[in-house]
């Protein structure tokens, strides 16, 4: 008998899972599509070289061997934006530097993640009131912020954790685009599915 | 002999002495003086500012004479409309960018300048921001494309732009670089800086004098200890208060190993420029680095952001255990160098990348208001520690690193060695550690009159701090002089000439902090 087969009489499905799940053999394992993206994409997420101040210290010495982020497949910090995946804000974003952070994180290709390292990016802390300092979500939404100030290694690998975690539960993985409302540096919306749906569709 | 420069100079230059080694004059005078300045021997700028006055604007500006290491300041006052006086940039080279930054924060005008331009802050910003009547408003912030380099040879003379940065792998921090070439042969550079300028002076004024301590160690994340010392330093000279001797040796510790910290960075970053993220002498610098944070994290609580020195001593007193643990490391760091050396200088084509490419000489160096190991590269031998003793270093017995040719090579060989000397200091505070507080008695509220100059050699060179108190408990006014910010101009000469990957080493060979440029 042909274990694929749906008996006409069985209308459970849950019962042709199961048995398709025991005629196959060992090591494979049954999953959907986008738990099987996510689970990928999370897995090696590669980071931008994109240091700002203090805490890009901190995020050059997180790639080093002590605290060894290709545990995490994120050792791969790559030169180009359009090469990576995650962009780590680690530093204090200045007015004069807005545009062009905006611009870095507009040439990555999607789907791409943000991490605001410590209190400068998170909140301007100790420069908040300062006349040239802009918060990183002012710019770009951020997906994770991870605390210190300068935050300390093992910060910034709880936010990349936390950021995993993240990628993994999302419950609506849609291949070319990210939840949410995106605004650009004017403050206006875009819609993405407009701008790059047409496109991907042609 | 020993009578203060200001009073020998006095007859000669045709200015008033405006007390301790201060001379006045007026602002149309300011050429002609500083010209006889620097022939009767100061041949360093070591800044320019400004300090607002009620109606009008004081520009200051502070020599050094390298013969006797005296220092002398000048100041002018220039009415508050019609702000414009004299450049001395054909004087010393250093003072183009100080008077750029005069201009960009205060408005200033400086007649005769090559090239007066808002150097820090973006060129469509409305307003100067360090005036005290500056207010905050939206700013029209767009991106520029490259169009400052301009084509002067003519349609014949082929020239080829490359930009660098704000964001570059190189990682020494969000700096722009436009370049010119010919061929392969770098014409001109142009630096746009100011990607990180976080206001610091300005806050500043906003603070009380225990609180601007934090803001010191965020502007060389490098070496944050050494920093700190700048500030206070400055303070306890300007109140009167002296740390006893115990807190002088912690500091002195936590300076050598924020030294050690910071020219590990400089180091593993100039290998790293030379040889690609493949080479691993980074990595092999950052295991040592580590160690040292884990000492300084001990020792203060941060691994980065200590504010560990307060107004008349230290935080904390000596850890349990510290000694043991510094000595410890202090040999793996000696043995440590030894294996940089046979990754680095003992490497062939690092020889070849380095050894006689973007030389200088000491005297072009100072006239660009260099300091530090990028000076003593050059074979000057000028190291505050020694020259002008704070934290009782005149306790200690060090070598004063030079190396004679002023090459890349040589300004890395100088981080090297001073990473072995900055072993002995800790070795030496370690055993000779003296007894006692580490906390003066400081009153609750400090308020400060007058005005002090203090600087400290900073990993990066001379840190200094220049406050200007008016009896409140906040300063009216408070320059940071820091060494980034001379060392990097004086890049457009360093590589002129040179072949495009040597303008990377040029650059790093500098070893620049952005904190510290930009503040």
């Amino acid at each position: 008998m042909d274990p694929l087969r749906v008996p006409d009489d069985v209308e459970d499905h849950a019962v042709t899972e199961n048995r398709i799940v025991e005629w196959l053999p060992d090591g494979i394992v049954l999953t959907t599509l986008e738990k099987a993206l996510n689970w990928a994409r999370a897995s090696s997420l590669w980071p931008m070289t994109f240091g700002l101040a203090c805490c890009a210290i901190e995020m050059m010495g997180t790639g080093m061997p002590r605290w060894d982020v290709d545990r995490y497949g994120m050792g791969v910090f790559r030169g180009s934006p359009r090469q990576s995946d995650i962009m780590i804000v680690s530093g204090t974003v200045t007015r004069k530097f807005a545009p062009r952070m905006r611009r870095l994180y507009d040439q990555m290709p999607e789907p791409k993640y943000v991490v605001s390292m410590g209190s400068c990016a998170n909140t301007g802390g100790p420069y908040r009131h300062s006349y040239s300092v802009v918060k990183a979500d002012d710019v770009v939404p951020v997906d994770v912020y991870a605390a210190g100030c300068a935050a300390r290694p093992e910060s910034l690998q709880a936010a990349f954790l936390q950021l995993m975690r993240k990628i993994q539960r999302d419950p609506e993985t849609k291949l070319f685009e990210k939840l949410g409302p995106v605004t650009d540096w004017s403050g206006t919306e875009v819609d993405w599915e407009e701008t790059f749906g047409k496109e991907l569709d042609e | 002999m020993n009578k203060p420069p200001a009073v020998r100079l006095f007859g000669e230059v045709g200015a008033r002495p405006g007390g301790k080694h201060t001379l006045e004059c007026d602002p149309s005078d300011v050429g002609n003086v500083c010209s006889k300045i620097r022939d009767a021997g100061f041949d360093f700028l070591s800044f320019v500012t400004a300090v607002e006055r009620g109606d009008s604007f004081e520009v200051v500006y502070h020599m050094r004479n390298t013969g006797e290491w005296e220092r002398l300041f000048l100041k002018t006052e220039v009415p508050r409309d019609e702000a414009s006086l004299p450049t001395v940039s054909d004087v010393w080279r250093a003072a183009n960018w100080h008077e750029r930054e005069v201009y960009d924060l205060f408005g200033v005008e400086f007649d005769g300048h090559p090239k007066l331009e808002r150097i820090i802050l973006h060129e469509n910003w409305v307003g100067h921001p360090l005036r005290k009547d500056y207010e905050e408003r939206e700013q029209d912030i767009t991106l520029d494309m490259i169009d400052l380099v301009d084509d002067e040879g003519g349609e014949d003379h082929d020239v080829m732009y490359v930009n660098v940065g704000p964001q570059h792998p190189a990682a020494h921090g969000v700096a722009r670089i436009q370049a010119a070439f010919d061929g392969e042969m770098v014409e001109k550079v142009n630096f746009d800086i100011g990607f990180m300028h976080r206001g610091v002076e300005k806050l500043c004024e906003t603070f009380e004098y225990r609180q601007i301590v934090p803001y010191y160690d965020r502007m060389d994340w490098t070496g944050p200890s050494n920093v700190e010392g700048a500030y206070v330093r400055a303070v306890e000279e300007l109140l009167e208060v002296e740390a006893p001797p115990r807190a002088q040796y912690l500091r002195v510790i936590a300076s050598e190993l924020g030294r050690i910290t910071g020219h590990l960075i400089g180091v593993g970053q100039m290998a790293m420029d030379l040889t690609g993220m493949t080479g691993v002498i980074f990595m092999y610098c950052w295991r040592e680095r580590e160690k040292a944070l884990d000492l300084l994290d001990m020792m203060t609580g941060g691994r980065l952001t200590h504010n560990y020195m307060t107004i008349g001593g230290t935080r904390y007193d000596l850890s349990e255990g510290l000694e043991e643990k510094a000595l410890k490391f202090t040999k793996e760091m000696r043995e440590a160098i030894v294996e940089y050396h046979s990754l680095t200088t003992e490497n062939e084509v690092f020889r070849a990348r380095t050894v006689g490419t973007g030389v200088m000489d000491g005297d072009l160096m100072l006239d660009w208001g260099v300091t530090g190991p990028s000076l003593r590269g050059s074979g000057v031998d000028y190291d505050l520690r020694r020259d002008d003793p704070y934290f009782l270093y005149e306790d200690f017995d060090f070598d004063v690193i030079t190396y004679p040719d002023g090459g890349n090579y040589d300004r890395f060989e100088v981080r090297m060695d001073e990473m072995e000397e900055s072993c002995r200091i800790i070795e030496q505070a370690l055993d000779e550690m003296p007894g006692g507080d580490h906390q003066a008695k400081v009153p609750k509220r400090l308020r400060a009159d007058g005005e002090h100059y203090a600087a400290v050699e900073a990993p990066k060179g001379e840190f200094g701090t220049y406050i200007v108190a008016d009896g409140t408990n906040k300063p009216q006014r408070l320059k940071i002089r820091t060494p980034s910010f001379s060392n990097i101009a004086c890049v457009e000469d360093l590589v002129r000439g040179e072949k495009i990957p040597d303008l990377v080493v040029g650059f790093a060979s500098l070893d620049p902090v952005f904190g510290e440029v930009d503040r």
